[in-house]
């Protein structure tokens, strides 16, 4: 990891050990999954993240999964699964156990290819598997045609678990999907199609290098990601503007700084707990 | 270097290309010059048929470098039609004045002595204008710089512009900027640059650009990409033509954005340009088949070049 990744990494930690008592209870689920992503580089601010979630875990009686962005809970829920106190990861547990019951009823269709990698299990395999990326020319909804795209690579990389490799052409137009939402600012859609780029190939190309220059550049002075403020003034309560503030720089940061993790090698599913660790019949304290 | 699309399409998409041109020559036709009077010539613009006109008679003056392409019927007769309106409209009137019309009118006059047409009067007024040591020291960017300088040296007129090496190095061509922010005004810096500084493939970039070469063929695959995902076949087209212009030999991604432009040439002929493709995505179905002559007018003058230099005689 090159020291711009890690000064950012830096910021993010004390952006988030800024927060007060009140947001972090508020936006504990996205706080979590922030972490967790930050904590996959093992060599770096391990004991200052440690700290971090011991402090915000003790502000929170009950963690409320089911109101949150499931690819959170999910995170949330690992990192909890290992650091949390028994009555924690007790509940952490159960809201698993629920998810996993309805995706085998086959519930959140819209999150197959998510619950799929987490739930089911992938022997590692060193098979290489050959996709072939199939573009239209010319496509009515060019939005469509690249969330298609993003989810064949997700699904048949298993997000990065699994090695794939495709043509040229492909990995060309994966990373010039990535550079169409840089220029839209959509930061969401820019780190997934780097990411998705990155399952493909591991190559640093001109693209790939502009994008992730793009990506860093959108760290704010306090350590935080995304220029919203403009956009935000439409809400007029102050304590609201504050909270969605909040609310979309940690959707913004997780996107940003998983992208930020696969780039440096460290896959964030291969990281997820093996299920079982810790059972629900074991009951808390 | 290998050619971008096979014989048959190179034929469908010229004889399209050639009507389509050949049906809109009323666009093309510019007004009479000499009902401009009483108006400042500072104030006289080049308005969209000047520029149209003008760009036409590019293509014109280039497709003579391809027997196939002027010696095609239609392309005679828009040709015929194109010299017609030069007189049909005064198209020099007044040369020594409306200096802000002085680039059509380099471009129409090299045009002309291509097709081996002298106008010895509009020689005098040209080099006149050159000669008062204004429009050549003008302050303008290396872009600016280097399309004027292209457009007199095709006139031969005299000019002190920089040097083609220097204009190079004043150039975005030197440091490129970041795609993430690029906007669509500064790849046509790009494309500009690299066609007149290659005079469209004539000159060795390699020679231009030294050890940059790399790095611009890269950003130029890179830009390609990135249209073609855009739909923005105006931009593609131009990219297409970079790749002759450095001489490149074509991949996988020039060949499928060659095919994509074929794809996207409407039965009437014409290249869409952004305003079409951006009706194509609105649900108002009525809007879908309307196009405007600003609109595709362009990269229909752009698919012509890229047939000319696919159909360029190999003698030369």
């Amino acid at each position: 990891m090159n020291s711009l990744h890690k000064k950012s990494l830096s910021n993010i930690y004390h952006w988030l050990n800024s927060l007060s008592t009140d947001q972090a209870c508020d936006q504990i689920v996205p706080i979590l999954a922030l972490v967790k992503i930050c904590k996959l580089n093992k060599d770096f601010l391990q004991e200052e993240f440690n700290t971090l979630i011991t402090k915000f875990l003790k502000q929170v009686d009950v963690i409320d999964y089911v109101e949150q962005d499931i690819f959170h809970s999910l995170l949330a829920i690992d990192l909890v699964e290992s650091s949390g106190n028994l009555s924690h990861k007790y509940n952490a547990v159960a809201y698993k156990s629920i998810l996993k019951e309805l995706w085998i009823e086959g519930l959140y269709a819209n999150k197959k290819n998510l619950l799929d990698s987490v739930f089911i299990h992938h022997e590692k395999t060193s098979d290489v598997l050959e996709i072939s990326i199939q573009l239209d020319r010319y496509s009515a909804n060019i939005d469509k045609k690249i969330s298609k795209v993003m989810n064949l690579v997700e699904a048949q990389s298993n997000y990065g678990r699994r090695i794939i490799k495709t043509d040229k052409l492909s990995i060309l137009l994966i990373e010039a999907m990535a550079t169409r939402a840089q220029r839209a600012n959509d930061i969401t859609t820019a780190a997934r199609c780097l990411r998705s780029r990155l399952y493909v190939s591991t190559h640093d190309s001109l693209l790939m290098k502009s994008g992730m220059k793009f990506l860093l550049s959108q760290q704010c002075f306090d350590g935080s990601f995304g220029d919203y403020d403009a956009d935000l003034l439409k809400i007029k309560n102050e304590k609201h503007r504050e909270k969605s503030t909040l609310k979309i720089k940690l959707i913004v940061a997780i996107q940003i700084v998983w992208t930020i993790m696969e780039y440096n090698g460290y896959n964030l599913f291969s990281s997820f707990q093996d299920q079982g660790t810790f059972s629900t019949t074991t009951k808390p304290m | 270097m290998n050619g971008l699309l096979n014989m048959k399409d190179q034929q469908i998409m010229l004889d399209g290309i050639l009507n389509w041109l050949h049906t809109n020559m009323s666009h093309f036709c510019t007004p009479n010059e000499k009902q401009y009077v009483g108006i400042h010539p500072e104030e006289i613009e080049p308005d969209i048929t000047r520029k149209a006109f003008t760009e036409l008679g590019l293509a014109i003056r280039f497709a003579q470098k391809s027997k196939k392409v002027r010696n095609h019927p239609i392309f005679i007769e828009i040709k015929d039609k194109w010299i017609k309106n030069i007189k049909d409209s005064s198209f020099f009137f007044d040369t020594k004045r409306r200096l802000r019309l002085f680039p059509h009118r380099t471009l129409a006059y090299a045009t002309l002595k291509s097709l081996g047409i002298n106008y010895e009067e509009v020689k005098y007024d040209l080099e006149t204008v050159m000669s008062r040591n204004y429009m050549d020291r003008v302050e303008r960017s290396a872009w600016d710089k280097l399309d004027m300088k292209y457009y007199t040296e095709i006139a031969q007129l005299p000019n002190e512009y920089p040097s083609y090496q220097r204009l190079f190095h004043d150039s975005i061509l030197e440091n490129l900027p970041s795609h993430s922010y690029a906007q669509n005004l500064d790849f046509y810096g790009l494309t500009h640059l690299v066609f007149h500084l290659s005079n469209f493939s004539e000159n060795d970039m390699k020679l231009i650009t030294k050890e940059k070469f790399d790095q611009i063929q890269e950003y130029i695959d890179a830009t390609l990409s990135l249209c073609l995902i855009e739909q923005d076949w105006d931009l593609v087209q131009e990219l297409l033509i970079n790749q002759y212009c450095m001489r490149k030999t074509f991949t996988q991604l020039d060949i499928f954005s060659a095919n994509a432009i074929k794809d996207i040439q409407q039965p009437q002929g014409f290249i869409p340009g952004r305003n079409w493709v951006k009706n194509q995505h609105k649900e108002d179905y009525s809007r879908k088949e309307q196009h405007s002559f600003e609109d595709v007018y362009h990269p229909t003058i752009l698919g012509l070049f890229l047939l000319i230099l696919e159909l360029k005689d190999t003698n030369e």
